[in-house]
């Protein structure tokens, strides 16, 4: 495959995108294919280019994007993993890639309906963590980057596919920093997949829902990860320690609710 | 990672004095960091402890050392086992970027029935705790550090300015963000502003409009948070890089650091025109020169 060089947008025509949002989403909204009004928005040299060089890949795109979902997420990974982190979490990487490769799919994986979608997840308006959990493409990335498991020679991405299939699964956990421990987001993938399984001809564990269905399973395990980590050092926790405190909690509220 | 002024349920040590639930018994978690340029080092990582009773039982494998490196802005999170005794540890410099915490803890590395220690504070004599694996036995919350600067952070002080074009607003806008002040400008005015900005006659009418007024407003601001005690010298340069270009600029000119305490009583005012090269009044000279065509490039005179 050939290489290209990877960019960063200017920052000065990032901040007109944050300034102009309401006019970038109409844009985006009306230019599904190309990005021909981006000349509109600002003057100058968008990019920027930086000394690293990626595959020239291509991602699919397909107007019901489940169907592509998992394949562009593994293409992200594999094309992109060996950059290094301080590349892969860069608001003017992401940007790049959203109006040069990504744009006809990132626009096909989530509609933009107004300039707060396009803020929250294409721009980096939330904090620096949950913001790349919410960029419609870095996401993809980070999906199949927390979720790889090297010990599966055979399918490493395994637990990926568990992940895209029903993004909630990881969603709530990524929020929270001690996901950037690999361990931990293995042992709870593997434990949730195993509950699921354990009680699937018994009960739909994920529709089981808290606080007036304001909670599902899945934050209600986040929580409990992170009170466990409020007292414990959660980063010497093995990925069976972490395995074994999902699981038996999760089993517990499966257990609690059937005897509703 | 941080555990602040979290209760425990069992006595626990703590760098912090008034934290810790011992009476004689100090920790701390020590290291050099610094960076070779490819990697950061936590040089001679080590802990200083000087309870028996603890070190008998991190020499025994009951409990463990966690040096903890966190870069919420990389997603990086990583444990490393350190000792008594130092350790290096490298980490690549591309892992890291902005805000890292460094912290440090001794923990259970399986579970301890009847804990108990000398030292405990009166309150906890003769009481015994059992300790579950992954218990935090003793904190240090340790320190946090900046890594990879803007590469334009140690450049003149007009580089930390950004102007933007705002289609929304009728006003010139000024707003600090991370690595730069951004100053807003409506449609038309940005195009005005777009051709001229690049003409040196007008440089120092530019500055004295938009860069002096901006960098007014926001050291304004950061000296408010100082002198009303929200803020800290270190904390401000982790969340306003753009202020460490100020800082090495008032050391430039005036050979003096820009302390705390200096920066409390300075005239917010003259300083900003000084770290700007005096724009104002040089911009009052070059708009009489302008008036009076006599440095107007392409003007009367120029053939």
């Amino acid at each position: 495959m050939n290489k290209k060089y990877i960019s960063f947008i200017k920052d000065e025509a990032l901040e007109t995108l944050y300034k102009n949002s309401e006019e970038v989403a109409e844009k985006l909204m009306t230019n599904r294919n190309n990005t021909d009004w981006l000349k509109d928005i600002y003057r100058g040299e968008w990019f920027e280019e930086k000394k690293y060089r990626i595959n020239d890949f291509e991602l699919k795109t397909d107007e019901n994007y489940s169907n592509v979902d998992y394949e562009n997420s593994i293409i992200l990974y594999e094309n992109l993993k060996e950059l290094p982190r301080y590349i892969l979490t860069d608001e003017r990487f992401w940007m790049w890639i959203l109006l040069t490769k990504g744009y006809r799919a990132a626009l096909q994986a989530m509609k933009i309906n107004s300039k707060k979608t396009f803020e929250q997840h294409w721009l980096f308006s939330e904090s620096k963590r949950r913001s790349l959990f919410f960029n419609v493409l870095a996401r993809c990335y980070l999906r199949v980057a927390l979720s790889v498991d090297d010990s599966n020679n055979e399918d490493p991405y395994w637990l990926t596919k568990f992940v895209i299939e029903k993004p909630e699964r990881f969603r709530t956990l990524s929020w929270r920093s001690s996901s950037s421990e690999k361990t931990i987001v293995i042992g709870t993938l593997k434990a949730e997949k195993d509950i699921i399984e354990k009680y699937k001809d018994i009960i739909d564990v994920e529709r089981i829902t808290y606080n007036e269905g304001k909670a599902t399973i899945y934050s209600e395990i986040s929580k409990q990860i992170s009170l466990y980590g409020s007292v414990r050092l959660i980063d010497a926790a093995s990925e069976q320690d972490i395995y074994n405190l999902v699981y038996n909690k999760m089993d517990e509220m499966v257990q609690k609710e059937l005897k509703k | 990672m941080q555990i602040g002024n979290k209760l425990f349920p069992y006595p626990t040590l703590n760098n912090v004095g008034l934290r810790s639930c011992f009476k004689e018994t100090t920790y701390s978690f020590k290291c050099s960091d610094y960076s070779d340029g490819k990697n950061y080092i936590l040089g001679d990582a080590h802990i200083e402890l000087n309870n028996h009773n603890i070190i008998k039982m991190i020499e025994d494998g009951m409990l463990g050392i966690g040096l903890i490196v966190e870069c919420s802005a990389t997603v990086y999170r990583k444990m490393f086992e350190i000792g008594i005794e130092p350790r290096t540890i490298c980490i690549p410099i591309g892992d890291l970027r902005d805000k890292v915490v460094i912290s440090c803890y001794v923990y259970a590395k399986r579970d301890i029935n009847n804990f108990s220690d000398k030292d405990f504070l009166e309150e906890y004599d003769g009481y015994t705790f059992n300790i579950e694996k992954n218990d935090i036995i003793a904190i240090d919350d340790g320190f946090s550090t900046i890594i990879d600067y803007d590469e334009n952070i140690d450049k003149k002080v007009s580089s930390i300015f950004q102007v933007i074009r705002d289609k929304s607003t009728d006003a010139m806008g000024i707003e600090m963000k991370t690595k730069k002040i951004i100053i807003t400008l409506p449609d038309q005015e940005f195009n005005n502003y777009n051709s001229l900005r690049t003409t040196d006659n007008y440089q120092n009418i530019i500055f004295s409009m938009m860069a002096i007024p901006a960098l007014q407003n926001c050291l304004k601001e950061l000296q408010d948070k100082i002198n009303y005690g929200e803020s800290d010298m270190d904390s401000l340069e982790m969340d306003y890089q753009w202020f460490i270009s100020v800082k090495n600029a008032y050391k430039k000119q005036f050979d003096v650091e820009l302390s705390e305490d200096t920066f409390k009583q300075i005239d917010i005012v003259k300083i900003s025109q000084k770290l700007l090269n005096d724009g104002n009044l040089n911009a009052i000279k070059d708009l009489f020169e302008i008036a009076t065509k006599k440095n107007l490039i392409g003007g009367e005179d120029d053939e």
